[in-house]
């Protein structure tokens, strides 16, 4: 019999807070965490980002790291989500639960700060191996004593996402009793440059689904999910914070990094999603949107959005107002955030949005709204055509 | 309902493919006198066209390449999934992108590397060449990267009622850039000149590095030529050299079987003194069996060991064993039936993964 997938714990670290009473307690009263740089060292000080004001040292000392470890800051980032999502679901013993990180950067800011010095500096060839995103995802779990199953996904922007769709497939395969799934990525110059290369940046604050949309603005954070079967987290009398129904994962095979006009991507994603969860359209109550304020995301997703909808729309918001992007970790921040408009009976609002597309027929929620919550679809799309959605349930 | 997982297609680019042919049938064993051992092939005009190809990297190419060929060899048209597994991705557009953006302070970047850089961009570009809009799925997880997809396969077939063709594979290119760091980090032997097939004589750090494409079209339908069936694939992220045979009984165990069951092993080993330790206790628990090894033709890479299984698909099938790959002089007293294979790297990203003849 196929099991439903529970989540018994959460936690993150974003721009808006470093944990998840922070994270709720911003949204709650509509605090961005975008604004200028102040630890990336970068030319481009003039692109707002959503940067966790934290060092890595004060990182270090807070997490009790070793000195003699290989920390990278999506590492770092990563524990300090993941042990709030252990210790909200009890997990004393970590030796048996398996761990599927989503991340793109990995080691990249490392890599881009020692380059042209490994050779000069011995005591930095340990950051040679952080090169690839496996590293950090072993990091974390070395730091967890995780020691089983560990996996990474890296399918860009939508990793995050992903991770969580891999850790219910172990679960409902009986591969896993325990699954820790989520993402983290941190700021680095080598995303900072590449988004900008691509000129999708926006020297503003974003404005997602905005017909003035100018660009992104980037973001850094961690967030995972405890995932264990129903099952088990009722057999444990444990708190069951929401369901992970549905998922689906499409590839819109259009472009390297643009998304097609009709969203056929997305619209598969969503429609898998549906299809898993075996609900119709008209049963979700709130689409978190993956809404980059890219003028191709936007338009593109909220095609897909009219085409599987129609005539019922749902409430739909882009977070990505208060958290910046934050590439791999976006599926798993916003899938946080998703349990959190369950748990408040609560629509997150669409910030700086003032003005609709004319191409489409809706415009997102601008201010909190409290309703009556029991369905979530979560949106998360990355470069090579990736497209991911998510259905969350209340309890 | 447990449901199979058979291999019904494979397609293979290592550095001993030659300039013609991807799929190497062990006659002729190409050697090396460097410790850098690239893919030469140059036929990759048979399936792709040349327009799209410039816009290509090396990792794209062969991945591309190999996923194509793989679907003609278990005649698929369309896979159900693609998965890919990569240590390291796009490597070397990830490098000159990175290099630029540090010797122009960040000015005047052009996005097209950039583009190209992400892990997943294997996995992308099959999706685009095929038209394929199903699910995609790329890991990168060291040298479980490749097992990581294989285990997605795996999922897939227990977990989603359908048909399935699963196109899986591992990718790694070697990058120019790369290799003085890879030499500082002691993961590149430094022996000159260096012979490839005595790899494991050396007794020195480090290994020598390879690159490769190799996929496979996995399907819960069994076909009359079919190659094999995969049983199983087990990860383990860290574990002391004393464990390596509790944790193979139980793997086994887990799949109602016993040391003495397994008919033949496929062992990583890399000719790195500090870390080939882990090999040895399964090549004493193994000793009544005949024993193969690889990293010597293709040398190591984050998903080398996808060339392994490729190899034990073909044993399995051919019920050929060529003394080029043997690791001790067993001969085989029956039918290889069950093989088993176990890999890591530097003591993390453990992985076995266990075949049956069909």
């Amino acid at each position: 019999m196929i099991q439903r997938i529970a989540i018994t714990g959460m936690g993150i670290v974003s721009a808006i807070g470093n944990n998840v009473k922070e994270n709720l307690l911003a949204l709650a009263h509509q605090k961005s965490g975008i604004g200028q740089l102040e630890l990336l060292e970068t030319i481009h000080q003039n692109f707002p980002c959503a940067e966790i004001k934290l060092t890595n040292n004060h990182l270090v000392e807070a997490l009790k790291v070793k000195q003699d470890e290989t920390f990278t800051r999506a590492a770092l980032l990563g524990v300090k989500a993941a042990e709030e999502a252990l210790q909200q679901a009890q997990i004393s013993s970590t030796n048996k639960i398996a761990f599927v990180n989503g991340t793109s950067v990995g080691g990249m800011d490392y890599t881009e700060k020692l380059y042209q010095d490994f050779s000069k500096n011995p005591h930095t060839t340990k950051y040679i191996e952080a090169q690839h995103p496996g590293f950090t995802s072993d990091t974390i779990a070395h730091h967890l004593a995780i020691t089983g199953l560990v996996t990474t996904v890296s399918t860009a922007c939508s990793s995050g996402a992903n991770a969580l769709i891999t850790g219910a497939k172990l679960l409902k395969a009986g591969k896993a009793e325990t699954v820790l799934a989520g993402g983290t990525d941190c700021l680095s110059k080598f995303t900072l440059n590449g988004f900008h290369s691509l000129k999708i940046l926006s020297e503003k604050l974003c404005q997602p689904f905005d017909e003035y949309r100018s660009g992104l603005n980037l973001g850094e954070g961690a967030a995972y999910l405890v995932l264990e079967t129903e099952e088990k987290a009722t057999a444990q009398k444990k708190t069951i914070l929401g369901f992970l129904d549905g998922y689906g994962n499409a590839n819109d095979a259009f472009h390297q990094t643009a998304s097609s006009a009709t969203g056929e991507g997305s619209f598969l994603a969503m429609q898998a999603a549906l299809n898993s969860a075996k609900i119709n359209a008209i049963e979700v109550s709130y689409i978190n949107a993956h809404g980059t304020a890219t003028e191709n995301n936007d338009l593109s997703e909220g095609v897909a959005i009219q085409r599987i909808f129609e005539e019922s729309l749902p409430k739909i918001s882009s977070t990505k107002a208060f958290t910046g992007h934050t590439l791999a970790a976006a599926g798993a921040i916003e899938a946080v955030f998703s349990l959190l408009a369950i748990q408040e009976q609560k629509i997150w609002p669409n910030l700086n949005f003032k003005a609709q597309i004319p191409e489409l027929s809706f415009s997102p929620e601008t201010e909190i709204v409290q309703q009556k919550i029991e369905k979530v679809l979560s949106n998360s799309f990355g470069f090579g055509g990736n497209c991911s959605s998510l259905l969350f349930s209340a309890v | 309902m447990i449901k199979a997982c058979y291999i019904n297609g494979i397609s293979s680019l290592s550095p001993q493919s030659t300039v013609e042919e991807e799929n190497f049938d062990f006659q002729q064993i190409q050697t090396f006198e460097k410790p850098v051992l690239q893919v030469a092939f140059k036929g990759y005009k048979k399936l792709i066209k040349p327009a799209a190809m410039r816009r290509m990297s090396k990792s794209v190419k062969m991945g591309v390449f190999t996923a194509a060929s793989a679907l003609i060899n278990a005649n698929v048209k369309a896979p159900t999934s693609i998965l890919t597994g990569t240590g390291m991705g796009c490597k070397q557009d990830s490098d000159i992108f990175l290099e630029n953006l540090l010797l122009q302070y960040e000015e005047l970047l052009s996005p097209s590397k950039f583009v190209q850089s992400t892990h997943n961009t294997v996995g992308g570009q099959v999706a685009l060449y095929l038209k394929s809009k199903a699910y995609n799925f790329t890991y990168v997880q060291g040298s479980a990267s490749f097992e990581s997809a294989l285990l997605d396969a795996q999922l897939s077939i227990f977990t989603e009622e359908k048909k399935h063709q699963i196109l899986v594979g591992g990718i790694d290119e070697i990058s120019e850039n790369t290799i003085g760091l890879l030499q500082l980090d002691q993961q590149i032997k430094s022996e000159t000149p260096l012979d490839n097939l005595k790899l494991l004589d050396y007794k020195s750090k480090g290994s020598i590095i390879g690159e490769g494409a190799h996929f496979f079209v996995i399907s819960d339908e069994k076909k009359h030529n079919s190659y094999a069936q995969l049983l199983d694939v087990h990860l383990e992220n860290s574990l002391a050299t004393e464990e390596v045979i509790l944790k193979t009984k139980a793997f086994l165990a887990e799949n109602k079987l016993a040391i003495v069951d397994i008919d033949l092993v496929i062992l990583g080993n890399n000719g790195d003194v500090d870390f080939d330790a882990y090999f040895q206790p399964l090549q004493q628990e193994f000793k009544e069996i005949p024993q193969v090894y690889y990293k010597h033709l293709v040398g190591e890479s984050y998903t080398a060991s996808a060339f392994g299984m490729q190899l034990g698909v073909k044993i399995l099938k051919s019920q050929h064993l060529s003394e080029a790959y043997r690791l001790n002089a067993v001969q085989p007293q029956k039918t290889i039936k069950k093989v088993l294979l176990y890999n890591q790297f530097r003591g993390k990203n453990h992985s076995w993964i266990l075949l049956e003849h069909v």
